[in-house]
Parts: C-alpha cells; structure tokens; sequence
C-alpha cells in the first residue's frame, strides 16, 4: 500500500511540475519567423519560392532596390548608378562593402553570379534570361549586354541576389560545380548571416554589423527562420507569442489575430494570394472560347468580395491599378452577368457540360475559389469538380489535360517590368501558363514591348496586351484581395512588398521603441 | 530462423509494392525541383540528372542494388541522401515512440489492474467507458484538441517541436534530446525537452491506453475468476500476492500480444501527431516528401516501419517462451 | 490497424446500479446507430440545408438554433454538411469491413480445413500483410490511383482482411476438434458441409462481434486518411475532410472542429458498445 502510494505521489508531483507555466524568456536580441515551409535549397540561383526566399532575400544583396511604396522607383543596392544605352547596360557598384567572410565586393561578382545564373537556367533567372554577355571594366564598374534592348533589366535585376566569385570558382571543379555546395551554405553581403540549419526544424541567422547599409534601433541580433509548414499551427503560434511573426496566416485567422489587442495589422498590396483561375485551352469544354466567357460571366465576384470581408476588389485584367504603367483603370469593370453567361453558355453549345479543377492543396483561399466556381457554375448548369491535391500534382493534372481548370496566385517578381506576368503565365511553355494559352500575335507583342523606350508607346502595348487576355477569357479574375499580416505590437517594421511572394525583411525589423 | 527469413521477405515485398506504386504515378518531382519558369529543356534535363527518365525496372534494380548496401537513395527534396536525412530525423520519431510506449505500459497496466480487481465496480465501469470513447476519438483531432486546451487556452506546453525555440538545445550526441539533456548534465534542457514531449505523447498513449487496456482488462479478468475459484477453494493468500504472482504471469502472455499490436498502431499513427505537432521525425519527414512525388522517403518509412514490426515480433516469439514455459511458440 | 483477442465484458460481482447503466448505454448506443442509418438514408430529409451552396453571408456563424453546429467558410450548415458526410464516412467504413471480412471468412476458412502444410503457409503469407504499415501503404496507393474514398477503401480494406483471417482459422481449428464435428466426419460429412453446416455458422457469430467493433476503428481509419488528404476530396462533406478544413480557422470557429470529432467518437464508441454486448450476450449463451 504504502509503496503505491508514494509512487503515485511522485508522479502526480512530476506531472504538476511539468504544467507550471513557464515564462517566455524575454529575448530581446532573437526573432522568432514562422515560415510556411522549408528550403529545399539556399542556393539564391535556385530559390524559386517563398521560404527560400525568406533566406536568400536576407543574406544576399541585389545590386537594385526599389520603392516599396512606388515600385517604378528604383534605389540603390549593390549598385549606385546604372544607365542603359541600347542593348547596354553599365552600372558603378558600391564601394567598401564586404561578404560575410570578408572578402570585398566587385565587379567580378557581377559577372561570376550572372554567369552561374544563366547556366543553371532556373529560379528567377527567366527575369534576366535575355543576357547576352557580362563584362567587367573595373571593379567597380560592370557592362551587362542584353539580346535587345531591355527598358526593364534594372528593375528585373533587384531581384538578383549577388554571390562571391571566389566560392564559385573554388567549388567550380566540384562534379556538380558546387550546386550541392551551395544549397546549404550561403555567404553574402546582406544584412543578415547565415549561422546554422536544424534540418526539419529551423535555420539561424545572425546580423551583420559590418553591413554597408542601415539598421533600424532595436533590430534584431538574431533571427530563427521556424519551418511550420501547418498554417493553423503558424496562427495558434503567433497568438500565443510562440512566434514573433509569420507567413502566410490563414486570412480569417490574420483578421482576427490582427484586430486583437496586443497586436495590429499591416496592411497592404501583394501579389500572391491573388487567386485566378486558369481554364484549360486545349481540353473540351473549355477550349470552346463561348464556354470560357459563359464562365468568366457567372463567376460570383461579390463572393469573393464578401468573403475578404470587402479588403479586395475584382481586378479587370492582369495587371493590378498600383503596379507602374498599369492600364487597369482603363479597362472595363468585369461583373457577374448571368444573363449574358446563359447566352454565352447557349451559343457554345455545351450546356450541362462538366469538368474538372485542380487547386494545390494548403491554401484555404484558393480552395474557397473552387468552392464559388463550383456554385457560381451550378447557377448556369455547369458541373464543377473540385480535386485538391500538393501543389506539383495539382499543376502536372491540368498540364497534362488530366483536369480542365487551376488555380493559383498571379505573381509577378519583377518590380517594374509587366510583361513577367506575361512570361510566365500566358507565354508558351511559361511554367505557370498551365492551361497552355497560345498566340503568337501576342507573344510577339510581349517580346516587343521591353525594347519599346519611348514610354507612351510602350503603355499602349502594354494595355494592348492585357487586352488580349482578358479578350480570350482564359482567366476567371477571381479576386484581388489586400495582404493583412498580423503583427504583434512588440514587433514593428513589417512591410508588404507588393512585387513579392509574401515576405519578410528581416533588416526592417526591430523591437519596439 | 524461420521467422525471420519470412521478416526479409516481407520487408522485400514491402520495397517492391510501394517502389512501384509510387512510379505509376505521372505527376513529376523534376518540375516541383525546376521551379517557374523553367524551360522544358531544363526541367528534362533535370530528369535525366535523377535518372527518372529510365526504363522502370532498371530504376528498380538500382534502387534494389542500393537496399541491399544500405543505400536508401537520394531526396529529391532536400537533395541529401535519405539515409542521411533518416539519421537526422529518426532519433526524434524514435525517442517519441519510446516515450510513449514506456508511459502507455506503465498506465496501462494500472488502470487494467484497477478495473480488473473490482471487475463490475465502478472504477471498472469508468475504464470501460473511457475506453470506449477513447477508441472512437480519432488521434489528429485528440492532438489538436490537447493543443488546443494546453497551449491556446493555458498556456501551460508548447504548442510544437522539439524543444522551445528561443532556448538553447544540448548538443548532439544520440539525437535523443532526453538523452543528450543528461550527458550534457543540463536540468533545464532536460525539463524543456520533457515539456515539449508531453503533448504529442499524450495524444499516443490515450490513443494506445483506450485500446490496450480494454484488452488486457479482459485477460486480467478471465486469470482473476479463474484465480477466484480456485482460492475461494480454502487457499487463504492474500489479494496482493494471488495478483503478484499468479495473475501477472498468467495474463502476461495475451497482454504482450496486445502489446505488438499497440506498437503497429503506433507507427501508423506517428504520421499523424508529427504532423500536427510538426514533430521533426521520419513520419514528418516522409509526408512532406510525399506531397512533392519525392518516394525515396516514403518507401523508406515503409521499409524501417515495418522492420520495426518485423523485429519486435520477433522479439515477442523470443520473450514468450521465457515468460510463460507453458507457450512452446508464438500461436498464431 | 485490426484488433486481436475478444472484448469480454466482466462476468459477476456486478455493482447493483451497473446492470441498469449498461442497459441505458447499450440503448443510447442504438439510438446512435439507428440515428445514423436514418441519415444515411434520409440524408435529404432530415438535413436542413444544402451541404454543397454557398452562403458566404452566413461564413463561421457559431452554433446557434437556426444553425446547430455553426456555418463554416463557405457559410454551409455544418450540421446539414455533418448528415450527408454520414453516407461518406460510415458508408465507406461499413464496405471496408465487410470486404475485409468476406474475404479474411473465406481465406481463414480454407486455411483452416486444409492440411498442415498449406494452413502453414496461407499463414505466413498472412503475416506479410500484418507487417505493412497502413498510412504508408495508403499513401502509395494514393499516389498510384489517385486519392479519394475508392482508393482509402481499398487500402484498408487490404489492412484489415489478415485480422479476419486470423480469427476465423482459429476459431475453424478449435472446432474442428468438437465431438460433433468429429462424429460427423467419422460418417463421412464433406469438408464442405462440414464447414457450412457446423462451423461456419458458430464461426460467423465471433466475425459479427468482431465486424461490429471494426465499424469504429475502421471509421477513425478512414478520417485519418482523409484529414491527411488522401481519402475523400472537396466538397464532399466526410467528416474527416471536414476536420481537415476547420484546421485553418481553428482560432476563429472552435465548432467547425468540435462538432465533426465528437460525432466521429459517438459513432465509433456506439458500434463498440454494441460490439461489445454482443460478445457478451455470446459468452453468457454459452456458445461453443
């Protein structure tokens, strides 16, 4: 008896111990991101989505910034001065800024991170893939020569993160020359080092003091990138100061969240969570032109309104009003017109048809997209099938005619230059035009339009090719909703950067004062 | 030895099924690994730098010539080769099933002996509802709702992982961070790592304790009624003994059969509460790498999960004659 | 996934009140079942809303009387969404068991009337199949056929028949010891007649129990298979696919959690209670 007691006892007293509440420990110095996912690889030449990004945004520079307020406006990164004459382009870098190693900047830099770019062919090189040769006149000083001229080349380089020659060339000989190497080290001249990756977990970065630009009072000496791929775990996290901020926070969740005291909201424009829809040109029923207005016509924008609690508006085309030289406002107003779908849908000649839409798993508005198709398309006798799957199956289903319709986000990396949205969403083998538009009238008019200087005449290409797009119904313009990202009052700087996939600038970020 | 020429072919069988399964698959982990915008040529070419453009059998063969040297081939996700990324995340789905399954034998044990002395009573009434109802909750809405209760609203346990973010972790010996807590002679981080197991073990154990204890409830009563008969027959020992000594060791056997069934359920449920505790273990890990048509992981899972069956049956036909001479072999 | 060994309820020393509690149960237990098998049926009836129309004006509504178990994103009943997913969820769990039963009867069966030698190795080829990890294994076939229930069901049916097949080469075995069966061979009954006269039929009363429990842990199966996204697919309203979609407003509507889990836990604790009674109205008979 008296031996059972006393155990039981000892592991009633261990219990309650192992529940008292433990105070966070107030770590002024750490940042604590939850992330949506982990890297796949670090190699900034590789990283093509969000959370590789969130390491390589921070660790490397570019050698342009931009404006977040006024994306056309550039700013100085890594290089001071840039002019273009035709086909060249020359740009002075800055002087005196080091890597994390220590070894200086220069031009050869430029050139080596250009080169290895192009090579590997992947990640964001399609924004700068018309180069044609880089050449280093002095250290500071570097020509970049494109295919044509190329307006646009500065503003698409701010998204070019620059690495040392001297590791490439070092890892050249490497069989995979250094690919593997650089997946999972990193050494820049940004504003934050890299530390440590906890496969799984998390990876760890460090400030750099020594770095050329400027910090804000109270930044954070150290920064742990959480990989949390679930989104309501990202929610509970932030809320309960698990996590200082976080990606991607189901939006229902970042209203509340945001709303709630001790926290506030930053709001803004981004270009991610733009949900449209991509119908399949070249399966039945939607490769009949009649069948894919019918739609666009019965899709329920007010829905989509409704459900962004009025932070969103129906965009008329694809590119949104803020971005530079944006035709929208010239553009006509797309509304729900049943009427006109029901006659569109008699004139195709495919009432009663049905088909199916993939849509990537994860991603609880693209998911409510499906949801209002599927109804929207009821009101005209058209049955929807909604399958969600991982996002890489959900793209293969629709490329390989497997499924009639996708949804996703209409993103755009380039800060200034629209025809990327062109590129990789309507041109042919563009990897986001999943539903296989195709016209080689416009392909030649996007081809033309970077090379355009004169600026009038640029914007009524432009405007001419979006045009073209909503003109063939391709596109449900589902949704164009504002970005609300929760943050706690204890945290200030965030900002939203509407040419980005949703992410952080860790050298914005600091205590609050 | 006949048992376990059966284990390595089932282990085979398992290799072959999924391997095979998972190539019929035409969605493609080159385009996941291209990433936008990349050209077809690029993304062919990266299909041929993964061999994934090769005939079937021969990427079968190869993959078979890698099992048998302990290769488990490569992650197309995270470009390591898996056996590397399993040493890195066995250790934590290990120390979680270990954890687990200790406390699941401890409680387990106590509440079946509870209910069984008083078979009827209403501590047993209580078990055998509990039990009930804990079979019908499934595990990741338990998880979700332990997370729910002790983080959200107490604030009592972290809400996932491993070990608190902003701490530090002891360094790595083992991979058991419970381990590594007490060669690094560390009390705190010994206490944190505790802290952030409880959550996802309680979702195990009360998931394992509705099962196994409605079970060995049962063995334990049928060895006390038999017990009952026999000493209302004028024997006089005490109740404590009768259990100690005849009791146990009579129900031992149907209780460690429960017990191997337990540990099956258990791998397939680790999937689950890693996922929802974003517990970095091989469950996790394999997930993620399914959702990407990434398979070398997924077939990898298999094959240790079910090695991880095979040995502990294995271990059961060995223990069983030990603890009951009556038992000459496993009965099937 | 399947469960080993009888569920025996505790035979005397019975607390006076305990008797009544069980009857109250075991009655609670088929009102839960016939609940459900009206919801099956007469999903249309009794549900108040469409489970699939949008209504993005009544979105995350808490339980209230016009909606009792709250709206979700959409601004779907959830309650409406909770008795159509009934045909989903328990009618897929239902056909697995029996599937699995059907076959793991007939295979258990042979082996068990067979020779040494053949039982010898049917049962070994048995235990390939216990080993196999069930969520892996559902996964691979996911990825082959594609997900959906078609592709959950067959899964786990596949898991599920070595459990039966187990159980009815034992219970085949012991009777074949039995003085009737043995008189009755010794004049010369067929194997066959032997089998669906004599023993199939005792047989079969065990399978019931055993079917009967299996409902439950066959239903958590299937939800866990579709919360991780490889069982049913959107808008069908199975339950565990609705567990999976609250998870993101889980801080804003607590319902659209709660309210899909309890009734996945009634449902499987009904058809163990039931299960469990018909074991023992069975021991109690005295069945051989």
């Amino acid at each position: 008896m008296k031996r059972r007691n006393i155990l039981a006892a000892a592991i009633a007293l261990s219990a309650a111990a192992a529940f008292l509440p433990v105070q966070a420990k107030a770590d002024s110095g750490t940042l604590v991101y939850a992330d949506a996912g982990e890297p796949s690889t670090i190699d900034p030449a590789k990283a093509n989505i969000n959370w590789e990004f969130t390491v390589t945004r921070n660790i490397y520079d570019r050698l342009i910034n931009y404006d977040l307020a006024n994306p056309g406006k550039l700013l100085p990164g890594l290089a001071t001065e840039w002019t273009q004459d035709g086909t060249v382009w020359t740009l002075k870098l800055r002087d005196g800024v080091k890597f994390h190693d220590g070894s200086p900047f220069t031009a050869e830099d430029v050139k080596a991170t250009l080169e290895r770019l192009l090579r590997i062919g992947q990640g964001q090189s399609y924004l700068v893939d018309d180069i044609t040769k880089v050449t280093v006149v002095d250290p500071t000083t570097v020509k970049i020569e494109t295919k044509l001229p190329n307006v646009y080349l500065a503003g698409n380089l701010s998204r070019i993160e620059m690495m040392s020659h001297a590791d490439i060339e070092k890892h050249a000989g490497d069989a995979d020359k250094g690919d593997a190497y650089f997946g999972e080290h990193a050494n820049g001249t940004g504003p934050y080092s890299f530390v440590s990756w906890t496969r799984g977990s998390q990876i760890e970065l460090k400030r750099n003091p020594a770095w050329w630009g400027e910090f804000p009072k109270g930044a954070f000496d150290r920064v742990i990138d959480r990989f949390v791929t679930d989104g309501a775990n990202r929610s509970r996290g932030l809320e309960g100061g698990e996590y200082d901020l976080a990606n991607f926070v189901p939006r229902d969740d970042a209203l509340r969240i945001g709303q709630s005291s001790g926290f506030h909201m930053v709001e803004g424009n981004n270009l991610w969570a733009w949900p449209v829809i991509y119908l399949n040109m070249e399966t039945k029923p939607t490769s009949n032109a009649d069948f894919r207005e019918a739609l666009v016509k019965a899709f329920d924008y007010q829905a989509m309104i409704q459900y962004y609690t009025g932070r969103a508006e129906t965009p008329r085309g694809p590119i949104p009003a803020w971005f530079p030289g944006s035709p929208e406002k010239d553009e006509a107003a797309i509304t729900t017109d049943l009427a006109a779908a029901k006659a569109a849908l008699a004139k195709s000649g495919l009432e009663g048809a049905s088909f199916k839409c993939s849509v990537p798993a994860g991603f609880p508005e693209f998911r409510f997209v499906g949801t209002v198709l599927q109804s929207s398309a009821a009101q005209i006798g058209v049955k929807v099938e909604i399958e969600e799957q991982p996002f890489v199956q959900a793209i293969t289903s629709i490329k390989t005619d497997k499924s009639s319709c996708f949804i996703l986000g209409n993103a755009n990396l380039s800060p200034v230059d629209a025809t990327k949205f062109f590129a990789a969403h309507y041109l042919k083998g563009g990897f986001f035009n999943s539903g296989k538009y195709y016209d080689p009238a416009f392909e030649a008019l996007v081809a033309k339009i970077p090379t355009v200087s004169d600026d009038a005449e640029r914007q009524a290409l432009i405007k001419q090719a979006a045009q073209m797009i909503v003109d063939s119904h391709y596109i449900i313009w589902a949704s164009r909703p504002s970005t609300v990202v929760p943050e706690p009052d204890r945290i200030q700087g965030y900002k939203i950067d509407p040419a980005e996939y949703i992410n952080v600038r860790f050298w914005e970020i600091h205590s609050a004062q | 030895m006949k048992r376990l020429a059966w284990g390595v072919l089932v282990l085979l069988l398992v290799a072959v099924l999924t391997f095979f399964l998972s190539r019929v698959v035409p969605a493609d982990p080159a385009a996941f690994l291209a990433g936008q915008n990349a050209s077809e040529e690029t993304v062919a070419r990266i299909r041929a730098e993964y061999g994934l453009d090769r005939p079937l059998m021969v990427q079968f063969a190869d993959y078979l010539g890698g099992l048998v040297r302990g290769d488990f081939g490569e992650s197309i996700r995270t470009h390591r080769s898996v056996g590397q990324d399993l040493a890195d995340f066995l250790p934590a789905t290990i120390e979680l099933l270990l954890v687990s399954f200790v406390l699941y034998l401890v409680l387990s044990f106590y509440l079946a002996v509870a209910a069984a002395r008083r078979a009827g009573g209403w501590v047993d009434s209580t078990v055998r509802l509990g039990t009930m109802l804990g079979t019908g909750i499934p595990v990741f809405w338990l998880g979700m709702a332990l997370q729910f209760v002790f983080f959200y609203k107490l604030h009592w346990l972290p809400l996932s992982g491993r070990f608190p973010i902003r701490d530090l972790p002891p360094p790595t010996m083992t991979g058991f961070l419970l381990i590594d807590s007490v060669i690094a002679g560390d009390p705190v981080a010994l206490w944190h790592a505790l802290r952030s197991l409880i959550l996802p073990a309680l979702t195990i154990v009360l998931n394992l304790l509705a099962v196994g204890t409605r079970l060995s409830r049962a063995a334990l009563i049928e060895e006390f009624d038999k017990l009952y008969i026999r000493t209302a027959r004028g024997k006089g020992l005490g109740p404590r003994a009768i259990l100690y000594k005849h009791v146990l060791r009579n129900a031992l056997s149907p209780i460690l059969t429960v017990t191997t069934m337990q540990f099956g359920y258990m791998i397939s449920w680790v999937i689950l509460v890693e996922v929802i505790f974003d517990w970095p273990g091989i469950g996790l890990y394999a997930y993620q790498s399914f959702q990407v048509f990434d398979y070398a992981p997924v077939i990898a899972l298999a094959i240790i999960s079910t090695a991880g069956f095979v040995l502990i049956n294995l271990a059961m036909d060995i223990l069983y004659p030990l603890i009951d001479p009556r038992v000459r072999s496993l009965a099937s | 996934m399947s469960g080993q060994g009888r569920a025996v309820i505790g035979p005397f020393r019975r607390a006076s009140g305990g008797r009544a509690a069980e009857r109250l149960l075991l009655l609670l237990a088929w009102l839960i079942v016939a609940a459900l098998a009206l919801f099956v049926f007469f999903a249309g009836l009794l549900a108040p809303y469409d489970p699939i129309i949008l209504n993005i004006g009544q979105r995350l509504h808490p339980p209230a009387l016009d909606h009792l178990f709250g709206t979700d994103e959409g601004g779907r009943d959830i309650f409406s969404r909770v008795v159509y997913g009934t045909r989903y969820s328990l009618g897929v769990s239902v056909a697995i068991v029996f599937a699995a039963a059907v076959f793991g009867v007939a295979y258990g069966a042979i082996s068990g009337m067979a020779s040494r030698r053949v039982d010898d190795v049917m049962m070994r080829t048995v235990d390939l199949f216990f080993g196999f990890p069930a969520l892996v294994l559902a996964m691979a076939v996911a990825a082959a056929i594609g997900r959906g229930l078609d592709s959950v069901a067959l899964s786990l049916a596949v898991i599920w028949w070595p459990g039966y097949a187990r159980l009815v080469r034992g219970e085949v075995l012991r009777l074949r010891e039995r003085p009737h069966v043995e008189a009755a061979r010794a004049l010369g009954v067929s194997s066959l007649t032997l089998l669906r006269r004599h023993i199939i039929p005792f047989v079969l009363q065990e399978v019931n129990v055993r079917v009967t429990t299996d409902i439950g842990y066959a239903l958590v199966a299937v939800t866990a298979l579709s919360f991780l996204g490889l069982g049913a697919e959107s808008p069908t309203p199975e339950w565990g696919l609705l567990i999976r979609d609250s998870r993101p407003y889980f801080g804003s509507a607590w319902w659209y959690l709660v309210f899909p889990g309890i009734m996945i836990m009634l449902t499987a604790t009904a058809f163990s209670i039931i299960g469990d009674d018909l074991a023992g109205r069975r021991r109690r008979s005295g069945a051989p």
